[in-house]
């Protein structure tokens, strides 16, 4: 049976993170970052989302959110998700009103990346991502579909190989 | 340089110092033949692992001879200590882009202040830092520069730990800042994997 690696240096909690209304010619943010069982490592995420304002960030135009998924063996990725859901739930509330104060000027990707052990986007990051209100079918095989529409978000790409998959999630376009 | 020579039309070195590293290194001494190169890459990986910190270099960076007109540089290998660093980067007056990647840095037990004083450089375009180059001692050194940083584009992939070098980085360029990446890695203790044991 596979042991977990002990994590060395990763605990730490911050009170601090990029204060991003201090770049006036900010135009690209991307921010890539680990999902993990414990709760205060993905806190930075929110709190830089959080100082974006349309007076302060005038010419910022895209945001990528990188999840990268990386449970311990055998854990599951709905209670990884669990015990991180009040800064998942932060950072789906930056996604919205950074959404309605720039008044769709601003092009979000997300992206979840399941990494060796997880084949499947949780339910409840979907839950977050995509609305209240969507029915969501989470068999592997609808969320391949690059057909498949998640409300807000949605399905652009999946990548498959070295028996890993990749979900690729992306605003819906504008038309 | 012989006349026919075409080093002067090239405009991108790409280097790599792993394997014999005496014949690659004596390449140096041709380096100024090179007047047009704008990108040099100093990589050492070959998909094999080397030592924590590599080999030992053969000859001194400071012995070197760089192309004046390289504005680009990208170095990916765990040989170079800090001093080295410096001594490289040193020679390269014009320089606008800086990746620096490697996972075992030597460290050097030298407290080193004013290191980055002899740095040059324009420092406008992309500064990439990754893995063990996000480290207290790199980015002291950066912020030396006497012209000091402009990038418009920083991009830092560094232990979770080191959150707040990345934000002292970015906010040295608040006023030219373009594009923002950081991905935060979380590091366990490595794997008890040998390749003897594997072979």
């Amino acid at each position: 049976m596979l042991t977990p690696f002990p994590d060395v240096g990763g605990s730490e909690t911050f009170e601090q993170s990029f204060d991003l209304s201090k770049f006036p010619g900010l135009q690209e943010v991307d921010f890539s970052f680990p999902v993990d069982w414990r709760s205060g490592r993905i806190h930075w995420v929110p709190m830089a989302l959080s100082t974006l304002r349309p007076t302060t960030s005038s010419r910022l135009s895209a945001i990528q959110l990188h999840f990268n998924n990386t449970p311990f063996p055998g854990e599951s990725i709905e209670t990884l998700t669990i015990h991180t859901s009040d800064d998942l739930r932060r950072i789906a509330d930056e996604v919205t009103r950074i959404e309605r104060e720039f008044q769709g000027t601003v092009k979000f990707t997300v992206i979840w990346d399941p990494g060796f052990d997880g084949h499947r986007v949780p339910k409840c990051f979907l839950r977050m991502f995509c609305g209240a209100g969507h029915a969501i079918n989470l068999d592997a095989s609808s969320v391949k579909s690059d057909e498949l529409r998640l409300g807000r978000i949605y399905c652009i790409a999946t990548l498959e190989g070295m028996g890993s998959e990749s979900y690729y999630f992306g605003r819906k376009d504008r038309r | 340089m012989p006349e026919e020579c075409p080093a002067h039309h090239a405009k991108e070195l790409r280097i790599w110092i792993g394997g014999d590293r005496r014949a690659s290194e004596e390449f140096f001494e041709y380096t100024p033949w090179f007047t047009g190169v704008e990108r040099m890459s100093l990589s050492e990986h070959g998909g094999f692992p080397l030592g924590h910190g590599g080999d030992p270099l053969w000859r001194e960076p400071s012995s070197w001879r760089l192309p004046q007109s390289i504005t680009s540089l990208a170095i990916e290998a765990d040989v170079f200590t800090l001093v080295h660093l410096r001594d490289i980067m040193a020679q390269l007056p014009n320089l606008e882009d800086l990746s620096l990647s490697g996972h075992h840095i030597p460290v050097d037990k030298r407290a080193l202040p004013g290191i980055g004083t002899a740095l040059r450089g324009r420092f406008g375009g992309r500064l990439t830092l990754r893995h063990q180059y996000v480290r207290e001692d790199v980015i002291n050194m950066l912020l030396e520069i006497p012209s000091g940083l402009r990038c418009t584009e920083v991009r830092i992939d560094g232990a979770i730990k080191f959150l707040p070098l990345a934000v002292r980085v970015a906010e040295v360029c608040l006023e030219t800042l373009v594009k923002l990446s950081y991905r935060a890695i979380v590091y366990c203790k490595s794997h008890p994997f040998s390749w003897s044991d594997w072979f």
